[in-house]
């Protein structure tokens, strides 16, 4: 259970959510301001461009939670 | 359909709802109430923060100027270095909350007009793009101190976020740390 931004999760999340599964009705539900559960991280990353985040900003966000991940935590 | 602030000169503007409801908002933010703010919307909530009136139309300010920098307008009564270092949770390991930004006290006494206007513009919570790019690990998130023994909640890293959402009338997700001021410390 890992929050890529405030908005885009990975694998669970304890807000209330939403699971549309394609990275474009994904995106839709974020730009609206949903949060939604992804698959894993290169779905958020697709997920992420879609709603137009800067590719760096988007590297460093799944990088900061991959290390969560390798560290045991969650969000 | 909300208010919008319009360029008229060169560091001159105008806010297409008339000055009233922005005053309404500076009254209450000088009574120090900054739950005013919530959900007045960027326009609004911009000028009250920044603007600096420039000409009147009769008694009601027709222009204004929008300075680079203001007050926050939460109360700030305690800094970081009143929180007791030894006994509060690690950031890292708190997981996320929506907090709402109606009870925030700050600690710090400043806000940047860029910065607050990049949160509000850009789609923050979606995107995770910071203003400030050094990408520091403490600065990922939002963190909010929240005291055991009183009801104080104080925006450690995000206060420009934090107004943000106040003034578009919507929660923080951040992280809420809970610990306790040093002892000697009035709450």
């Amino acid at each position: 259970m890992i929050a890529v931004t405030a908005l885009v999760w990975v694998g669970d999340c304890h807000f209330a959510h939403e699971r549309p599964g394609s990275v474009a009705a994904d995106a839709e539900l974020v730009k609206a301001g949903r949060t939604v559960v992804v698959a894993d991280l290169n779905q958020a990353r697709a997920v992420l461009l879609a709603v137009g985040a800067p590719e760096q900003t988007i590297e460093y966000r799944l990088l900061r939670a991959r290390q969560r991940v390798e560290r045991g935590l969650c969000d | 359909m909300s208010a919008v602030i319009e360029r008229v000169g060169p560091e001159e503007y105008r806010i297409s709802c008339g000055w009233s409801p922005v005053n309404a908002v500076c009254r209450a933010l000088h009574d120090g109430r900054a739950s005013a703010l919530w959900g007045v919307g960027e326009a609004i909530g911009r000028a009250a923060l920044f603007g600096r009136p420039t000409s009147f139309r009769g008694r009601d300010v027709d222009t204004f100027s929008l300075s680079p920098r203001a007050a926050i307008p939460y109360p700030r009564e305690h800094n970081v270095s009143d929180v007791d270092a030894h006994d509060d949770e690690s950031y890292l390991t708190v997981g996320l909350a929506d907090i709402d930004p109606r009870i925030l006290h700050a600690s710090q006494w400043g806000l940047r007009h860029d910065a607050l206007f990049h949160y509000l513009h850009r789609p923050y919570e979606a995107t995770g793009e910071l203003f400030d790019n050094s990408r520091d690990v403490c600065n990922d998130w939002p963190v909010v101190f929240g005291d055991v023994r009183s009801p104080l909640r104080m925006i450690w890293q995000g206060h420009h976020r934090s107004t943000a959402a106040l003034i578009m009338g919507r929660s923080v997700r951040g992280r809420l740390v809970r610990g306790q001021l040093r002892a000697g410390v009035r709450r």
